[in-house]
Order: structure tokens, then sequence, then C-alpha cells
């Protein structure tokens, strides 16, 4: 489709070649710094499937990521990560450039990075993939779904950052970011927007994104409290299968995050805000979600976490009440998910983790059940997951 | 052993403290800092202040592991190895940060303090302290 902009996957040969041509020039001075971590987990669900297979057990659930980092100057340093992930079918282990960008930092209070960056949206979006940073096998879905990962993952252009009096982070971006159409989880997105009635020809694009977050660590130690918006315009478009072109122009899609994060001794507790604006009034809502959770280690083995989420599609109708003349239930547009889980540190470089979710909704599944499996007109249902991490 | 018998000795011996080790602050014989505090050593240490009052840039080191380097994340830094460990690993593979170089023993953290203009790390008082000077800690006001 003309002027249709498709996301740039990288060839799985393009990471050994990066690195034998990076290499010798790296090492001349200062060092380079190579980390990683490999994860595979196992997945099983009832009633409803959670992005793959999970309905009969899948071990199609996996990450990899290799990360290169090196300081030219004290002030100076650039950095790039390669990153494969496979859930269901997202990802498909197809390799990608993560995050890419130079960073000079003249001051504490004032630096300025160049590249694909990750979004500073929430405490933990720019941290999403990597399994080890948290105590969760998922994220809590309401404030970061898995289906619409890449509306706020990563964009390629620049941001301001800095630190002020040592307490306040702040970040400052914009740019824009390739959206691929064929990704599942955006699939799944534009039947949403068409109503979930079938379509042909998708194309999804975006061009404008800017956004800011702050951060700030409180007085009271260990707590920090954050507040993270965006907006982008997305314009998606698809053909309805009478042959009817059917555009759709979310100018002014925009998100805001408020977060706190409070960890004392052993305990850890948070919680997140989370509200969308769509200036388009032809859209049948506006999502909406929030969390708390906490976790606490019982040594520097065991730790065991807890959170319960709640995400709504339209805010103003928590129990998708107005979807049923449409002929949908209710409970296609919310999703309320409660969940359990313990993270075994076997030692430095190796972790396991087990989590039990009960799940009231298929608010941010709904789609991609309906299109993947017959749906069972159960409300409520489970995942279980399992998940071993290596990292260096 | 049982399985259960295990799982009880291995939680209670994890929570067993680690004796408390002296641990003393060490800085290039060039840098003129008379002294620092708790919170100066936070900011150093958690990516928040990279130069020193002068201008210099902070080089800061740290031990790999063992009790003075536990010792010293948990009498300043107020953390925990792995919360340390995580600390950095978040910053640095959300390209946001590179851990500070750590070292396997006391004698190169000292060699590499001694040469190293800007630089900080930490030792046992019972180290060599050859080439480097003791900076004093004093309590945050």
């Amino acid at each position: 489709m003309a002027g249709m902009r498709k996301k740039r996957k990288v060839p799985g040969w393009t990471l050994p070649v990066l690195l034998l041509a990076w290499l010798p020039a790296w090492g001349q001075s200062r060092e380079l710094e190579v980390h990683g971590f490999v994860s595979q987990g196992y997945l099983d669900s009832s009633e409803h499937d959670f992005w793959a297979p999970t309905r009969g057990g899948t071990f199609e659930f996996s990450e990899i990521g290799l990360n290169l980092s090196k300081k030219f100057r004290d002030d100076l340093r650039v950095g790039i990560q390669f990153f494969a992930r496979d859930l269901g079918d997202l990802g498909n282990h197809e390799v990608e450039i993560d995050w890419a960008l130079g960073e000079y930092r003249p001051r504490d209070e004032f630096g300025i990075r160049i590249g694909k960056i990750k979004q500073p949206h929430g405490l933990y979006n720019q941290e999403r993939d990597v399994d080890l940073l948290r105590s969760q096998i998922f994220l809590p879905q309401s404030v970061y779904p898995e289906g619409t990962r890449e509306l706020v993952l990563a964009f390629q252009g620049l941001s301001i950052f800095g630190t002020l009096a040592g307490v306040l982070e702040y970040e400052f971006y914009t740019g824009s970011r390739d959206l691929d159409e064929e990704n599942p989880g955006l699939t799944t997105t534009l039947l949403v927007l068409n109503q979930f009635r079938p379509y042909l020809n998708p194309s999804m694009t975006n061009d404008s994104l800017y956004g800011g977050a702050l951060r700030w660590e409180t007085p009271l130690e260990g707590m920090r409290l954050g507040v993270s918006w965006h907006e982008q315009d997305i314009s998606a478009s698809v053909v309805q299968l009478n042959g009817i072109p059917q555009n759709f122009d979310l100018e002014g899609l925009s998100q805001i995050v408020l977060s706190m994060e409070y960890e004392t001794g052993s305990w850890m507790v948070n919680g997140e805000w989370t509200e969308n604006f769509v200036a388009d009034d032809s859209l049948p809502g506006e999502p909406a979600g929030w969390y708390v959770g906490g976790s606490y280690r019982i040594n520097n083995r065991f730790e065991v976490n807890a959170n319960h989420n709640e995400f709504y599609g339209f805010k103003d109708d928590k129990d998708g009440s107005a979807f049923e003349p449409l002929g949908l239930p209710g409970y296609l547009v919310f999703q309320k998910d409660t969940s359990l889980g313990v993270r075994v540190d076997f030692n430095d470089s190796w972790l396991l983790k087990v989590q039990y979710n009960q799940v009231e909704g298929l608010g941010l599944i709904s789609a991609y059940d309906l299109l993947n499996r017959d749906n069972t007109g159960e409300p409520d249902w489970h995942y279980v997951g399992v998940k071993a991490t290596y990292h260096f | 052993m049982c399985l259960w018998k295990k799982l009880f000795c291995t939680v209670l011996l994890s929570n067993l403290p680690l004796a408390a080790q002296d641990v003393v602050m060490i800085i290039n014989p060039g840098n003129e800092t008379q002294s620092l505090t708790t919170k100066d050593l936070q900011k150093i240490y958690m990516n928040k202040r990279s130069r020193w009052s002068s201008g210099d840039h902070i080089v800061s080191v740290t031990l790999e592991s063992g009790a003075v380097h536990e010792s010293f994340l948990r009498k300043y830094l107020r953390k925990d190895k792995r919360q340390f460990s995580t600390f950095w690993k978040r910053l640095l593979f959300t390209g946001k940060g590179v851990p500070p170089t750590s070292f396997a023993n006391e004698e190169e953290v000292v060699a590499f303090v001694a040469k190293t203009p800007g630089a900080i790390g930490y030792v046992s008082a019972k180290a060599n302290l050859k080439g480097v000077v003791v900076v004093p800690i004093q309590n945050d006001s």
C-alpha cells in the first residue's frame, strides 16, 4: 500500500556480522561492556489463550537479549541491545534492535540521547522485556498490556534528560516509531477499532510522538513517585469485506501514567494508574487501568509477590453494558486480574519464577481470543507461568 | 535429609547476617575532597552524581563480591547485593547507564584508585592503602 511503512526486521545474520565489525573498533580504548539474558518459560491456561496456544500448555514463551555498551569519554557513551522474543505469534524469535543510542551527558542535570530509545512510560515500560529486573513473570496487564506493547515500547528520535538536585529525574522526548500492522497485538487493536468486524489490507503508521516523564525520589527513603505522559498520532486503515475502505485517524492519542513505588527493607509495594485520551469522538471510548501490588523478600533466594489489576476498555462503561446492543457480552471490554507468584534466585546468574493469575473478563485478549480460538463464553479463567532466566 | 529439612535449612542459613566489616572509602591523592556524606555516596554510586565539586569526573569502582562489598552496600547505600546489582542492570539493559568498573580484590581497587584521577573506591580498613587517601564519611546533616 502506498505510503505504508513496514517495521524494519533485522535478519538473523545481522547480530554476528555487527559483532565482528564492532568489537575490534570498540576494544581500542575503554572496556566494552557485554551483557545478556536468556529466558525460557512455560504457560498454561484455562478457557482462553493468553497470546499463545496456552490452553494446551506451551513453551512458546522465551526472550533473549544481548547488550553492548561502551564509554568513549566520561560524558559520551554508545550502546545497542539486540532482542528476540517469542510469545505465541508475537515475536517469533526475529532479532530486532531493541534500542541503539548515543548519549552525551555534560552535566548531571542535562544530557541528550539520540537513536532508538526505550520510551519512559510508567515505572517499568523500558524494562518490560527483561525478566530478571522484576519479581513477577508478567507486568500488570492493565498498565503494560502485551497486545499494545508496540504502541509504547520505543521510538526513533531524541530525548533530553537529567537529574535535578539529585532527586528529580526528568526525560522529554520526540520522534516516531515503526509499526507492523501484521503484529498480532496490533492486528487485534485494529479489530477493536473495526468493532470486531473482519477486515482486509490493514495499515498502521505512527508519524508523530512526543512526551515526558518525571520521577521523584521523595524525602521518605525508598519512596518514588512518577508521572509520564505522551501523545502520538496514529493512522490506521482497513478494507471492509464489502470492499469499502475505512480509515481510523487517531490524532492526539495520549496516555498518562501516575506511579508509586515504595521499597523498605524486604518489602516493596507499588501501584500505577493510567488513562488514555482519544481526541476522535467517533471511537467507542477511552481505556483506563490500574494496579496495586508488592513483593516480600524472604531471604536472598526467595521472594513472593502479589498483584491485583483492573483494565477497562471504556472507562465510562466499566461493565461493558453499552457494548451489549452490538451483540457482544460486556466481559469482552474489561479484565480484572489477581496474581500470586514466587521468585527463586539460585545464584547471581540463574533464577526461576512461578506465577498464577486468576482473571475475570477478556478485555485485554478479547480480539485475540475471537480471532484464534472458539470463544467459550466463559468470563472467568486463569493462567499459570513458569519461567527460568540466565543473565550475565 | 528430607526435602523439607533441606528447604528449612536453606531459608534459615540464607537469613544469617554476614559479619560486619570495617569499610573505608579511598580516593585518588590528587583529589582535594576533605570529606563525604552518606548521601554523597548514594548519589555517586547510584548514578545521580558524576562530578566532584572541583568539576572533575567521578570514576567510581566497586568490589565484585565478598563481605566488604556487602558491608559497604548495607552501611552506605542501604542496599543489599541483589538490589544494587538490579539497580545497575536496570540502567544497563534499558540503555540508561553502565555500571561502575568492579574488581576481584582489594589490591586491584587500591591500585586503580591510586593511578586514576577522580577515582573513588572502598576496601577494608586492614587493606594496604599505599598510594590512596582515606576520605572520612560524615553523617548526613
